[in-house]
C-alpha cells in the first residue's frame, strides 16, 4: 500500500469532485478492498462521488480494479476479500444509508432493488432448464413483487430492448443469440425497477455492431426511466459514446475522472493520454497510434510513487517516490488526475485523432490507381502467378449428410455457413474477414487453411486441392499442406497445453519441420525467436507453465509457435480480442513484422474493423466484409472506411466507437433490425435486404452478384452500384430510407 | 425460427418442428443419459452468480434431472441442423452417433453456465 497520505483521500478533491455533481446518489469515501489480512489491495484509497441520473463510464485493463470497484458497490466483495470504507446511497427521499452497514437481509432487498447490477459473464448465471419469463418470476418473487404487474413491466422492457418479449419469454436461455440474453439480463437487471444500473464489461463477448446497438438502447432506457449507469469497461472509445462523465483506473486507484469531453479531449494523466493514443481506431493515422510499452502491476508487486511510473514516459525521480495526489486539474470543475506532470503530459504527449479527416481525404483523393492497393481489385482473379490459396465458389453446408429416409418432409435444414465465395490469397498476402458472430468467417478461415471440408467447390494450396491431397490423389504430400496453414485461436490459454512449459510447446513443431536438429540447436532456435516476439529474457520464459504467463504473452508463445513450422499462411482467429487494449497495437505490429521477416501470408479474423484497419493499412491487404455466408464487399482499408459501397460496411462503420467529440454522440443504429436473421432460413435475395436502411423491393427479390468497382478498388455486391438497376425504381421496404443517399450521412 | 419440442414414443426422444410436425430421431432416453453421464447433472455457480435474483441453488450448486431436461426442453433448428449430419445406425461406444451427439450438445448448453 502507498503511504503517502497526500493520495485519493486529499480533503481537497472531495470539494473539487462535488462541483460538478449537484445531486450525488453515491458517495464513496476512504474505500478499500484487500485481501492477504491486508496486505494486498485490490481496490485502494478511492474517493467519488456520482451523480443521480449520470453515466459514469469506468475504464481500466484487465487486473486494474474496475471489477472489484463494481463489487463494491454492492458489498458483494468475493471471499475472503475485506472492503472497507464508506458508500453512502442516498434515496430519492432524502434518506440516506451506507451500505457498508447493512444487515443481510437489508442487503438482499437492496441489491436489484435500489441499486442492480449485470456483471461480467452473466450470461453463465442462468439457470439453463428454465425459460426466460421464470427467470423474470422468480426474481419478482424473490422480492415479493407483484408478479402480474412485473411482468408487465418485464415485456415494456424487452420490447424497448428490440426483442419480441413473448417469444423472449417462452425460450430457454440456450434458444436466444448472445446479443438477445445480453438484453434479457439488462430486462432482467431493470424489472424491479432499480435506481442504479451498474454494469461491468456487460457486452465484452458481443459483436462491435450488438455491442454498439445495446449501447443505444441503454442511453434510451437511461432517459425513459432516470437511471443512474455506473459503466464498467477496458473499451474507452465505447463507452466514450455514452457516458457523461468518465474515470479511469490504473493499478487499483482512480487515476483521472472528469467530464468526458475533458477526459477525451484534454485528459492531464500520461497514462490517459497514452491509453487513447493506443487504442486502435478509425480516426487516428496509422503510424500515430503506440502501444504502451509493457503492462500493469499485479496486486503484489505496487510500484512506489507514482504506479505508472515504470510504463511512463516522463516519469523522474520524484514519479519513483512520491505518490501523487489525486487533485483537481486546471482549478476543479470536476476534473482530477493523480500526476506530478499534467501539463507536461498535455504537452509532451498530443493526441493522435486530432489529426483526423485531413489525411484521409488526401489519401482518397489520390489515384485510386496509385499506391500501395493499386490492383487490388484483382481480389477476385487471380495474378499471372499461382496464388497461394485459391477459393473457388467454395460452399460449406451444415446439415446437409442427412439419409434419404429421414429427410424431412420440408426443405432440409441446412446452415448455409459459406455460400459460393470465390477468392484469391497471394503469397505474403493479407486479408481481413470481417463481419458479426455467426456471419461464416471463422468457418471460410478454416476452410481457407484446410481444417474444414467445405460441401461445394474447391480449396487449392499452389494449385493442389487440399482435400484431393489429403486424399493421397496430387503429387504434394498433405503433410506439408498441414503445416504450411497455420491457426493462431482466440483465446492463446486454451490453445496451450497447460501442462507443459513454454519449452516443450515450441518443441513440438520444430521435431516436425526440423526432425534432424539437435537438442542445443533447438534450443537457441526457441531462445532466438522468443526473443524476437519480444519475450526476453527467452531462457525465463522457457522454463514457464502457461498459467505463469499474461494474456499478451500467451498470444506471442502462440505466434512463436505457428512461425516454428514455416508457414505459409497464418490464420489469427480474432487473435487479439482477449488481449489489452493497450497492448494489441504492440501484438499487430509484432505480426506485420514476422510476416515480412517470415515471408507469410495473414488472414485476420475480427468483428471490429479498427482492428481490421489497423492491420490491412499497415501490411497493405484487403477487409473482405462478410454477412450470413457471403463476401459483400472487399477492398483496402482506406476505401471501405471512407467509401463504403455496402450499405452493411457502412453500418459496421458507424458500430466502430471513434475518438471524434464532434461526432461521439451516437445516433440510432443505421440497420432497421438489431439481429441477424436466423442462418437456416436466410432472407431471400440480398440476405442483408431485412436490416439495411436502403432496402428496395429489388433486394427483396433478387440476389446481387459481388462485382467490381470502376471507380475504386475492390469489389461489392449491392445494386446501388448499377445506376441502371431496377433498384432504383422499386417501393422502399418498410421502414427503409425514401432517399438512399441519405446513408452517406453517417 | 423454428423450435423443435421433444416427444417420447415407447422411451425413443424425437424433435418435433413446432412449424410443421417434422421431427427427427434423437434415441432412446436412457441412451442420452448414459451418454451425458448419468441421472444427474451438476452447474455450480461462483458467488456473483449465484446472488443473481433468480437463482434458487444450494450454496451454488443446481442439480439437474438429465431425463426431465431431455424430455422437456426444446431446442433450435441448427441443432437439429447439425444433429442431422449424424446417423442413427453408426455406432459410437456402443451408441447411436446422433444420440452421442445430442447428448454432446446437451452438455454443451448445460456446461455455458455456471463456474467454469
Amino acid at each position: 500500500m502507498a503511504t503517502n497520505t497526500d493520495t485519493n483521500t486529499s480533503p481537497t478533491d472531495d470539494t473539487a469532485s462535488k462541483r460538478v455533481v449537484d445531486d450525488p446518489i453515491l458517495e464513496i469515501e476512504d474505500t478499500n478492498v484487500t485481501y492477504s489480512e491486508g496486505d494486498t489491495y485490490v481496490l485502494e484509497d478511492v474517493n467519488v462521488t456520482i451523480d443521480r441520473h449520470e453515466v459514469l463510464g469506468i475504464v481500466g485493463e484487465s487486473g486494474s480494479g474496475k471489477s472489484m470497484f463494481a463489487s463494491a458497490l454492492l458489498d458483494a466483495v468475493p471471499d475472503p476479500g475485506l472492503l472497507t470504507g464508506k458508500i453512502h446511497y442516498n434515496r430519492k427521499d432524502g434518506s440516506t444509508v451506507d451500505i457498508l452497514q447493512m444487515s443481510d437481509e437489508e442487503l438482499r432487498q437492496f441489491r436489484w432493488e435500489e441499486i442492480s447490477m449485470v456483471f461480467q459473464g452473466a450470461m453463465s448465471s442462468f439457470n439453463p432448464t428454465m425459460k426466460v419469463g421464470s427467470h423474470f418470476k422468480e426474481t419478482l418473487r424473490t422480492h415479493d413483487k407483484n408478479v402480474s404487474e412485473g411482468m408487465e413491466f418485464a415485456r415494456e422492457l424487452l420490447e424497448n430492448l428490440y426483442l419480441e418479449p413473448e417469444r423472449v419469454l417462452d425460450s430457454y436461455p440456450h434458444e436466444l443469440s448472445g446479443g438477445m440474453q445480453q438484453r434479457a439480463l439488462i430486462a432482467l437487471s431493470m424489472v424491479l425497477d432499480p435506481e442504479v444500473l451498474v454494469m461491468d464489461e456487460p457486452t465484452a463477448a458481443l459483436d462491435l455492431l450488438m455491442q454498439r446497438s445495446i449501447l443505444q438502447l441503454l442511453d434510451n432506457l437511461q432517459s425513459e426511466y432516470d437511471l443512474t449507469i455506473i459503466f464498467i469497461t477496458h473499451d474507452l472509445p465505447l463507452v466514450a459514446s455514452l457516458a457523461d462523465r468518465m474515470a479511469i483506473i490504473y493499478a487499483f486507484q482512480f487515476a483521472e475522472i472528469g467530464p468526458r469531453d475533458e477526459i477525451i479531449g484534454n485528459s492531464a494523466h500520461p497514462y490517459t493520454r497514452e491509453l487513447l493514443n493506443s487504442t486502435p481506431n478509425l480516426d487516428a493515422p496509422l503510424e500515430d497510434m503506440q502501444p504502451i510499452e509493457g503492462e500493469g502491476p499485479a496486486p503484489v508487486n505496487v510500484p512506489s510513487g507514482c504506479r505508472y511510473h515504470p510504463r511512463c514516459q516522463l516519469a523522474t525521480e520524484k514519479c519513483r517516490t512520491d505518490d501523487p495526489p489525486f487533485s483537481p486539474v486546471d482549478g476543479g470543475g470536476g476534473h482530477r488526475s493523480a500526476c506530478h506532470y499534467r501539463e507536461e503530459a498535455r504537452e509532451e504527449i498530443p493526441l493522435n485523432f486530432g489529426k483526423t479527416a485531413e489525411d484521409f481525404d488526401q489519401q482518397l483523393v489520390s489515384d485510386p490507381t496509385d499506391g500501395p492497393n493499386a490492383g487490388s481489385t484483382a481480389t477476385l482473379e487471380t495474378t499471372s502467378d499461382t496464388p497461394l490459396l485459391s477459393l473457388d465458389d467454395v460452399e460449406v453446408h451444415f446439415g446437409e449428410e442427412q439419409s434419404l429416409i429421414e429427410r424431412f418432409t420440408q426443405d432440409p435444414t441446412v446452415v448455409r455457413a459459406v455460400d459460393g465465395i470465390s477468392l484469391d490469397i497471394e503469397e505474403q498476402d493479407l486479408v481481413c474477414l470481417l463481419g458479426e458472430s455467426g456471419c461464416g468467417k471463422t468457418t471460410l478461415g478454416k476452410t481457407m487453411i484446410g481444417l474444414q471440408k467445405p460441401t461445394g467447390g474447391s480449396i487449392e494450396y499452389r494449385g493442389h486441392d487440399i482435400w484431393e491431397a489429403k486424399a493421397g490423389n496430387t503429387d504434394i504430400p498433405y503433410k506439408e499442406v498441414r503445416s504450411a496453414l497455420q491457426i493462431i485461436h482466440q483465446d492463446p490459454g486454451s490453445a496451450l497445453n497447460p501442462n507443459r512449459r513454454i519449452a516443450d510447446i515450441l518443441t513440438e513443431p520444430l521435431r516436425h519441420t526440423h526432425p534432424n536438429i539437435g537438442r542445443a540447436e533447438r534450443r537457441d532456435r526457441m531462445h532466438s525467436l522468443l526473443e524476437r516476439v519480444g519475450m526476453t529474457p527467452a531462457g525465463d520464459f522457457l522454463e514457464r507453465y502457461p498459467h505463469q504467463l499474461s494474456g499478451g504473452e500467451k498470444q506471442r508463445v502462440a505466434l512463436a509457435r505457428a512461425l516454428l513450422m514455416d508457414p505459409d499462411a497464418i490464420l489469427a482467429d480474432e487473435a487479439i480480442s482477449a488481449v489489452d487494449v493497450s497492448l494489441r497495437i504492440g501484438i499487430m505490429d509484432l505480426m506485420l513484422e514476422l510476416q515480412a521477416e517470415f515471408d507469410t501470408s495473414f488472414l485476420f479474423i475480427s468483428h471490429d474493423l479498427s482492428n481490421a484497419r489497423y492491420f490491412a493499412e499497415h501490411g497493405d491487404g484487403r477487409i473482405a466484409v462478410m454477412y450470413l455466408g457471403e463476401i459483400v464487399e472487399i477492398g483496402s482499408a482506406e476505401r471501405l472506411i471512407h467509401d463504403p459501397r455496402h450499405p452493411y460496411t457502412e453500418v459496421l462503420r458507424w458500430a466502430t466507437p471513434n475518438l471524434d467529440l464532434d461526432a461521439m454522440d451516437a445516433e440510432d443504429p443505421p440497420i432497421r433490425e438489431i439481429d441477424v436473421p436466423d442462418p437456416v432460413d436466410p432472407p431471400s435475395g440480398c440476405r442483408f435486404h431485412t436490416r439495411c436502411p436502403v432496402a428496395r423491393e429489388a433486394c427483396r427479390e433478387e440476389q446481387p452478384k459481388l462485382a467490381e468497382l470502376d471507380d475504386g478498388d475492390g469489389a461489392a455486391a449491392c445494386f446501388r452500384e448499377d445506376p441502371n438497376h431496377a433498384y432504383w425504381n422499386s417501393e422502399p421496404l418498410d421502414g427503409a430510407a425514401e432517399n438512399p443517399e441519405g446513408l452517406e450521412q453517417h | 425460427m423454428t423450435r423443435y419440442t421433444p416427444e417420447c414414443v415407447d422411451d425413443t426422444l424425437f424433435l418435433v418442428s413446432e412449424d410443421d410436425g417434422t421431427r427427427i430421431e434423437v434415441g432412446t432416453v436412457d441412451d442420452i443419459v448414459d451418454a451425458v453421464g448419468g441421472e444427474t447433472y451438476v452447474i455450480e455457480y461462483d458467488d456473483k452468480q449465484q446472488a443473481q435474483p433468480w437463482l434458487d441453488t444450494d450454496d451454488g450448486v443446481l442439480e439437474i434431472d438429465v431425463r426431465e431436461v431431455v424430455t422437456t426442453m426444446s431446442h433450435t433448428e441448427e441443432m437439429v441442423s447439425e444433429l442431422a449430419d449424424y446417423d442413427m445406425s453408426t455406432d459410437r461406444y456402443g451408441l447411436p452417433t446422433r444420440t452421442v451427439e445430442f447428448a454432446n450438445q446437451l452438455v454443451e448448453i448445460l456446461e455455458r453456465q455456471g463456474s467454469s
